[in-house]
């Protein structure tokens, strides 16, 4: 018996899948191109960005200072009986991401390949101390002084990664 | 209107066209080796027929080969006439075109090289399950084994390669790929120019599903696509995205669509399409979010898709064929005219083949076997079939010999990339846009070509080294779009910034590496 059955039973499947796949198409581009019509005078104007986030440090050693001022806002912002909300949420999360620019704030300065990769290692460190004790699975409560030894070590980089003329 | 569609067309068409003409040519010779070299019945057991391991073959060997969606034809071709399964044969389709030794380095210097790997991950699992799909629905898609005259050994047998690959380039699978190139000029011909730089952004949902509809008709090649997931991971647009262009845009074109359809029917190839499609969509949306690259803002557009709209915009201060020439001088190296040259001629060889040999009276006397004349010991005849795996294994070398031609010393990427810088500083300078894109697009290439470079030779990159040419490429785009704004400030402190990046990649380059 040759697989008749198997193949009658998907006889409509096709027919069928490329009707849906057809309207979600079409659902989707129609929603685009009426989108895009209305749209269509703005986007000829539309400056095309990169966000850059007005909390990201300019260079280095700005990250550093940035750090520094915003562990006693987090010590503040986790005492008990603080407010907390949505201030501390956000700061919370510029905090974070000034950890992450580390690497690429490093890498963007005078700093030496043994000194980048040294700042990357206690940007580590501070990225594993802030899950421990900020982060959503936070572990310990939070102390400054498990920050401060860390950002000592980055701000000794700081002037080795300034603009060699800088240094002078 | 129409003049500047014709015209769209016919740039895409033609910029296309001397792309791809390398690899179509490495597909017609590996066409030409299955049949000379391996014969029906060895292609069968390459491409290991009838056994479990059918679809992964396929996919390792699509994988090694350097050919690209166009050059698949050919080969594709080939397969169903030695009476290889529709599964199998669709899986190399698929799988061919995705990936090269050259594009893989190149992918090497997105900001997410795992992505790379999870997509390469990601189309064993879609060439594996749409195959094995297809393949229990229609399990009698293969043509009947048909008895084939084996060629004699000799020069005969090297000659006989020659006609079958020129024979095959005056055949349907000219009318596919001429089809598969269509796709891309008509895309040319009707989509507004940059209309599609926020299509694709990360916060789109849709982006995607859109760029399902999009990618079957655009043409890539595995280098060119490689070269548009590094802008959008640059840029931080849709994962999902991304990974559909590599699939669809790469791996599929309208010539492989139309081959699908003519050789399997209405049914059976809008049953391998739906596969397809629900798979790769599937698996786009579930690749979007886990590969998002962390470290990176996204931007809210993206220029991967430029080179898909209309090539003109505005006024023309020349006529359009003036246009389109000085395009073409500008986007095509002297270099990438000869392979197209070579297309031409083997499609010239074919066509006097055809003309003066219309009852394959050539062919006949090619399989015509001659007494053996072994003349002592260490004369022998090599098999054929070792000969058509000598040629493929010679193919994978060269490409990855290729390697180290393609991605220079890091000396040489340096020198090589001050007259880019030059070129796109004074052009930032001058305030002119479209100079400047040109320049920096060339500058990007270089500090991309420099990493691979650099690791090819010392087998390892550090993060220090990546960094540096990331932020260079970052600061390029930034002077990009500086430029066509005419924010003379701006691009005066980039210029700055870019000049002092510059340095600190000369110095990681050279004496930190």
């Amino acid at each position: 018996m040759p697989p008749v059955s198997n193949i009658s039973r998907f006889n409509r499947l096709p027919v069928s899948c490329v009707a849906l796949i057809f309207c979600a198409l079409a659902i989707s581009g129609c929603g685009s191109s009426a989108e895009s019509h209305e749209d269509e005078h703005d986007h000829e104007h539309e400056h095309l960005e990169h966000f850059v986030p007005a909390h990201k440090p300019k260079h280095f050693s700005d990250l550093v200072e940035q750090l520094a001022l915003r562990v006693p806002q987090l010590q503040d912002g986790s005492q008990p009986g603080a407010s907390g909300g949505n201030g501390h949420a956000t700061a919370l999360q510029e905090f974070s991401e000034i950890i992450g620019w580390i690497p690429k704030l490093a890498a963007d300065s005078e700093l030496l390949k043994a000194d980048f990769e040294s700042a990357v290692a206690t940007g580590n460190k501070l990225v594993a101390v802030y899950a421990e004790t900020l982060g959503p699975q936070k572990t310990k409560p939070f102390d400054a002084a498990t920050f401060e030894p860390l950002i000592v070590e980055l701000r000794k980089l700081a002037p080795k990664s300034q603009d060699r003329k800088d240094q002078m | 209107m129409a003049e500047m569609m014709f015209w769209g067309f016919a740039t895409r068409f033609l910029v296309s066209l001397i792309q791809a003409s390398p690899f179509i040519l490495v597909g017609f010779a590996v066409a030409a080796v299955l049949r000379r070299f391996f014969g029906y019945e060895e292609t069968r057991k390459l491409f290991g027929e009838g056994t479990r391991s059918a679809l992964f073959r396929a996919w390792v060997i699509g994988m090694l080969l350097p050919v690209c969606s166009l050059g698949a034809i050919p080969v594709i071709r080939e397969m169903r006439r030695a009476g290889i399964r529709g599964g199998t044969i669709l899986a190399f389709a698929m799988s061919g075109p995705l990936f090269n030794p050259l594009s893989l380095l190149y992918g090497l210097t997105l900001s997410e090289p795992i992505a790379i790997l999870s997509f390469a991950a990601c189309s064993l699992v879609i060439v594996t399950i749409v195959g094995l799909i297809w393949d229990r629905m229609f399990p009698d898609s293969a043509l009947p084994i048909v008895e084939e005259k084996a060629v004699a050994y000799g020069y005969r047998r090297m000659l006989a390669v020659g006609t079958a690959a020129a024979r095959e380039a005056t055949s349907a699978s000219l009318f596919y790929i001429l089809l598969g190139l269509a796709g891309v000029g008509l895309l040319g011909a009707f989509i507004p120019a940059n209309s599609l730089q926020h299509t694709f952004n990360h916060d789109n949902p849709l982006a995607p599903l859109y760029m399902t509809g999009m990618a079957i008709p655009v043409y890539a090649t595995p280098m060119l696509a490689m070269s548009q997931l590094g802008m959008m991971f640059q840029h931080a647009n849709s994962i999902g995205a991304a990974f559909v262009l590599l699939v669809l845009g790469a791996g599929m074109n309208l010539g492989i669509m139309a081959w699908l359809y003519r050789e399997y029917g209405f049914k059976r190839g809008t049953t391998w399409m739906v596969l397809l499609l629900s798979i790769v969509l599937g698996l786009a949306y579930g690749v979007d979010q886990p590969l998002f690259p962390k470290d990176i803002e996204p931007a809210n557009h993206t220029h991967a898709f430029d080179i898909y709209c209309q090539p003109f915009s505005g006024p023309l201060t020349t006529s359009y064929f003036e246009a389109t020439k000085l395009k073409l001088q500008r986007d095509i190296n002297p270099f990438e005219w000869r392979p197209l040259w070579m297309f031409g001629l083997l499609i010239l060889s074919g066509v006097v083949l055809k003309v003066a040999d219309r009852s394959s009276t050539l062919e006949r006397w090619l399989e015509a076997a001659p007494a053996k004349q072994i003349s002592g010991r260490g004369d022998i005849v090599v098999p054929g079939p070792i000969l058509g795996l000598l040629s493929l294994a010679g193919l994978v070398v060269l490409s990855v010999v290729g390697c180290f031609a393609y991605y220079p010393a890091p000396d040489e990427c340096l020198e090589a990339m001050t007259d880019a810088r030059v070129g796109a500083l004074s052009a930032a300078l001058s305030l002119d846009h479209t100079e400047t894109k040109y320049w920096a697009e060339r500058y990007d290439d270089w500090t991309r070509k420099l990493e691979v470079g650099a690791w090819l030779r010392k087998r390892e990159l550090s993060d220090y080294h990546r960094w540096k040419a990331r932020l260079l490429r970052e600061q390029l785009e930034i002077l990009e779009h500086e430029v066509e704004e005419g924010e003379r400030e701006e691009v005066t402190k980039l210029i700055a910034k870019i000049s002092r990046s510059q340095a600190r990649l000369r110095r990681a380059f050279t004496e930190e590496l």
